[in-house]
């Protein structure tokens, strides 16, 4: 397709810098690469001497938190990243997990919050090809992609020209290099409209023996770098020179990163035929803080060093500084260890792909990256320094977010009038049809997509493996505004039971942590706060965390998004004939929840919307008997006994419902009873988890309910499928139509 | 180097759904005297001839068979100052 | 004796492994690749040409490919009477070839629509019907493009309308301006060549022959092929 005709283009991203190697370092350049005086001192300290401007933008960048992790590691550390099934955890380009037969199964979820934030439709773009790079690096083939987006209300201009840039250039990068996006989840919320939200999950699949790793081994062996060729895209940095800034011409600034989904094909066609000829030392794709960060890490990885000659690097700008080369964030680009003698075969295989085998430099056994440039020496850093011995920030006095909450019990319910609420939820944004979205994006492309987005997980299967492969990304940012450390619990269990509820076994997650600033007590403390749920429901389900990403400073001077942990989780439908619908089936089938019973709607979705509050108290999750419900609800699937399943989540059991109706075919709907003494306002909204609504034949409800009972999971008839009608008694009355005329209404 | 500029667009008996829908936009954000707008495409080529003459046979095919699809699109061209 | 198919592969080319599963492990015949830079073999009967983005699309849908060496022998096996079928990216590469006549656009939606999508078929017979899909019948198949609005010029029509072979309608067979998802003139999906033994259609079939994935409505397609093979080579 030509694409850049649609593309909205902004000024911002181009304030330029021209950097010089002659630039002298001052206090004011060291705090506008973000280093503290105690980091200066320390850098100074390793280096025994004044660094070159190329130095100081390496340690920059090395020791953000986007590569360092400063902040967050301490925190991430105490997650469980051990299991049976895990076959590569965190440190790897993205995780891998064991599917059986041989086959292993590589996911991971990056952000690209502020460049879509900036130009909705390259930052989103680059995004989608920054994760499957760091797919295909590990040896593996992307089969999938999930998206979990967050915007603001799109009643305002900008939001709207936010999403549909967004929409659009995830849409044109997965079109092009073909790998379909089976699911994920859109959400608004007026907290996301200064800070979008866009997190992707990209899925690969290997045979065991393929899996590559970015650890480099050997002395003498060469870096070859292939794909597009550098210039002075998204460099970091910022406004640090502007005192040197020329007002020469507009080709000399960086700029916002520009995706070439073809270039990623062909660099994905070729990385695949490079590992599979087994001449490949170790691999990894050039990303945040590009060349630096993946050469050094690899050869670091391997306790080696490097020596790297930028003239060799490819360039498409004139007078690339050793600066701009080290930090360019040039889109698809790859950097490999190849031994001297297989360069040749190599660079055959490059070559079929119109690709060039450019080799930049060596590993070295001085521990050191020395990097040459114009025959002037331009940086010689020991490696440790800038990948493992990072100097720890100041923590900071973590504090509770002051929040103002109201209590679910102070809005006025007798004011509701319960049909129109639920058609008004249908066509708010939040709840609407994605049908509009997912419809842009090839979801079907390498042919094996079983259950298509729209409803639930989205299941694939892999040719030559028995079994199904179930995923769903999943977030909730009121949920965790409310109480991070229980939000966060809650979500990674709703991610968990999305997968239950088509039948498939939680394997294992990957996270993508959405917060503020870091450097805030209240910040800090959310983090901390959602990081340890995490790792709490992990352990209690059993699903251990293989990788992840984190996100600081969402945040404007004007508002914070709320903290927002993303969970990508996958599971493992060993019988496929045991996919469950997340749908009604068949008219007559007997409509039942289980799980515990509602006691408030606090964290409600609907009730924010409607009051524009924080409506409390938080929802909280018992996890051991999260895992007892969920275990049961595989049990049904295993016996057959399920006609449908789906989880209750956020706009609770009245947006299950309406959700298993509208994704039905033929227009079924329900008819549904609530107990005389419940009070249809915590019944119907509450957004409390361990909770599933399920349907099955009129002649399996005696038995599902004494399986139930017999598991210690209450389970409660509500009803029974409809053909056409939605009602449930003395409180609401539709049509199945009239709830398809108010939900689906493309943006 | 003969500095070449073309100009592709659609032909104007083709409707240019994009065109209409950035007029539709531009009105609806209060440029009233946008009219129309038809979209297109735009190439600088470089090409090594001595001049026009010598270059404008391979001009010609290179804009009718390959930039631009008669069927559907035209084409001008001119000659940049270099 | 089944026939011998090639799939043509483009540096962007996307659907092209679909194919070769489609072929080798449903329908269960040889089948060989063929890179853009080489040319396909002699003994072939079934060329199909993947969807895709050949070449990014970075010119037009389907420019560069149309340009690359494969398509030489393309060219050669169809004036021969070698079965080619061109599908989503692969028809757009045969129009821009000049194997089928027409052009296509960018979508009147100006959004790439991937969903589900009802074809009445007009063929009578011939190398992609044979018997087992009469004219008037309906399939069901996917669609996935940004560049699906088929064009000819109103001068043309006339002469295409004997190689219509498919076009968009409802469930029920009804060609009607709703069911057209891209602005498709005269709702039209696929043509073919005038010989009759060239195809391109907007629609996949290759990903519509599986009950698990949704449907098998675009296995009668590439089983006639398959079938007319064997007629022709059985005299």
């Amino acid at each position: 397709m030509i694409r850049n005709n649609e593309k909205a283009t902004t000024g911002q991203g181009t304030r330029g810098i021209l950097v010089t190697t002659r630039i002298e370092i001052t206090p004011a350049i060291v705090e506008e690469h973000g280093l503290t005086p105690a980091e200066y001192a320390y850098l100074l300290e390793v280096l025994g001497r004044e660094p070159t401007i190329a130095e100081l933008g390496v340690f920059s960048v090395m020791w953000s938190e986007h590569c360092s992790y400063k902040h967050s590691r301490p925190h991430l550390a105490t997650l469980p990243t051990k299991g049976p099934a895990v076959l590569h955890g965190p440190g790897e380009n993205a995780g891998a997990v064991d599917l059986g037969e041989g086959w292993a199964c590589v996911f991971k979820v990056e952000s690209h919050n502020h460049p879509s934030a900036v130009e909705p439709y390259e930052g989103a773009a680059t995004g989608v090809g920054g994760i499957l790079r760091d797919i295909f690096a590990m040896g593996a083939r992307p089969i999938a992609l999930l998206d979990a987006l967050r915007f603001g209300p799109p009643d305002e201009a900008r939001n709207a020209w936010i999403i549909r840039g967004v929409v659009h250039g995830i849409a044109d990068y997965g079109n092009c290099v073909g790998v379909p996006v089976i699911g994920g989840e859109f959400s608004i919320d007026p907290c996301y409209t200064d800070n979008c939200l866009v997190n992707v999950m990209a899925i690969g699949v290997a045979r065991h023996e393929e899996l590559m790793t970015a650890r480099a081994e050997g002395v003498g062996n060469l870096l070859v770098y292939y794909g597009n060729a550098t210039g002075r895209d998204g460099i970091h940095g910022a406004t640090f020179a502007s005192a040197e800034l020329t007002e020469d011409s507009a080709e000399d600034r960086p700029c916002v990163q520009v995706g070439d989904p073809f270039m990623e094909k062909k660099i994905l066609e070729a990385t695949i035929e490079l590992i599979a000829s087994g001449r490949i030392v170790a691999l990894q794709d050039m990303g945040a803080a590009g060349l630096t960060c993946s050469s050094t890490e690899m050869a670091d990885k391997g306790g080696l060093g490097l020596r790297m000659n930028l003239d060799k690097v490819p360039q498409r700008a004139a007078n690339l500084t050793a600066y701009e080369l080290l930090l360019s964030e040039s889109q698809e680009r790859m950097l490999a260890v190849v031994r001297p003698e297989d360069l040749p075969l190599v660079a055959r295989i490059l070559r079929k792909w119109d690709l060039d085998a450019c080799v930049v430099g060596e590993t070295t056994d001085t521990g050191r990256f020395v990097v040459e440039h114009h025959g002037t020496v331009e940086a010689n850093i020991p490696l440790p320094a800038i990948c493992t011995h990072v100097p720890k920030p100041e923590p900071v006095q973590a504090a509770p977010a002051a929040l103002d909450v109201r209590d679910w019990t102070t809005v006025d319910f007798a004011a509701i009038e319960w049909n129109g609420l639920l058609l008004a939820a249908l066509s708010s944004p939040h709840f609407a049809s994605k049908r509009w979205i997912y419809e842009q994006y090839d979801h079907q492309v390498q042919t094996n997509t079983v259950v298509r987005p729209g409803a639930g997980a989205g299941v694939l299967r892999i040719a030559g493996w028995s079994g199904l492969l179930a995923s769903t990304i999943d977030g909730n940012g009121l949920w965790c505004m409310l109480d991070p450390y229980e939000g966060t619990r809650c979500v990674t269990a709703e991610a968990a039971r999305n997968l239950v509820a088509c039948g498939a076994r939680p394997l294992a997650a990957t996270n993508n942590l959405n917060f503020g600033s870091p450097r805030k007590p209240a910040g800090s403390w959310q983090f901390a706060e959602a990081v340890r749920g995490l790792g709490d429901a992990c352990r209690a389900l059993g699903t251990p965390i293989t990788g992840g990403n984190v996100s600081f400073y969402n945040e404007s001077p004007r508002m914070a998004v709320f903290p927002t942990p993303v969970v990508g989780m996958v599971g493992v439908i060993d019988d496929p004939s045991r996919l469950t619908p997340a749908t009604f089936r068949n008219e007559g089938d007997v409509v039942v929840l289980l799980g515990p019973a509602a006691t408030h709607a606090g964290g409600s979705r609907i009730l924010r919307d409607l009051t524009g509050d924080l409506v409390g108290p938080a929802v909280r999750i018992d996890l051991a008997m999260e895992k007892r419900v969920q275990e049961h609800v595989l049990r049904l699937v295993g016996d057959g006994v399920l006609t449908a399943a789906t989880d209750i989540a956020d706009g609770g059991l009245l947006m299950a419902l309406a959700e298993m109706a509208l994704g039905s075919d033929g227009g079924l709907g329900c008819e549904i009873d609530l107990a005389a003494d419940e009070a249809p306002a915590a019944a119907l909204l509450s957004e409390q988890p361990s909770r599933f609504v399920v349907t099955c034949t009129p002649g399996d409800v005696e038995s599902l309910l004494a399986l139930s009972r017999d598991a210690g999971v209450r389970a409660v008839p509500l009803g029974t499928v409809r053909g056409g009608v939605f009602s449930i008694g003395g409180v609401l009355s539709l049509t199945v139509y009239e709830l398809y005329e108010a939900w689906e209404k493309p943006l | 180097m003969l500095k070449v500029h073309v100009l592709v667009h659609l032909r104007p008996d083709i409707l240019d759904v994009q065109g209409q829908a950035i007029r539709q936009a531009v009105t609806a954000a209060g440029h009233g005297g946008v009219a129309a707008v038809r979209v297109g495409k735009s190439f600088r080529l470089e090409i090594d001839a001595p001049n026009v003459e010598a270059a404008r046979d391979e001009i010609e095919r290179l804009c009718h068979e390959t930039l631009s699809n008669p069927l559907l699109e035209e084409y001008t061209w001119e000659v940049e100052p270099s | 004796m089944s026939a011998r198919w090639a799939v043509v592969i483009f540096p962007g080319s996307n659907c092209d492994r679909d194919f070769v599963r489609a072929l080798r492990d449903v329908l269960r015949v040889e089948v060989v690749e063929v890179w853009h830079k080489d040319s396909v073999p002699e003994a072939i009967d079934c060329i199909a040409i993947p969807g895709g983005f050949s070449y990014g699309d970075y010119l037009r849908a389907g420019a560069l490919a149309a340009m690359s060496p494969v398509m030489a022998s393309v060219r050669t096996h169809a004036e021969r009477g070698t079965l080619v079928i061109g599908v989503c990216n692969g028809f757009q590469v045969l129009c821009e070839a000049g194997l089928l006549p027409g052009v296509l656009t960018k979508n009147d939606t100006l959004r790439f629509r991937c969903h589900d999508v009802y074809l009445r078929s007009e063929l009578n017979g011939g190398p992609f019907a044979g018997t087992g899909l009469p004219q008037g019948e309906v399939l069901r198949l996917p669609i996935a493009h940004g560049f699906g609005n088929y064009y000819v010029p109103p001068e043309q029509r006339d002469a295409i309308e004997r190689h219509v072979a498919f076009r968009y309608c409802d469930p029920l067979g009804d060609v009607s301006r709703r069911a057209n998802p891209n602005g498709s003139v005269d709702n039209i999906a696929g043509v073919t060549n005038a010989a009759g033994n060239v195809l391109g259609m907007m629609p996949h079939p290759e990903r519509a022959v599986e009950a698990l994935l949704g449907g098998t409505d675009g296995l009668r397609i590439l089983q006639a092929m398959q079938d007319w093979v064997a007629g022709v080579r059985a005299g």
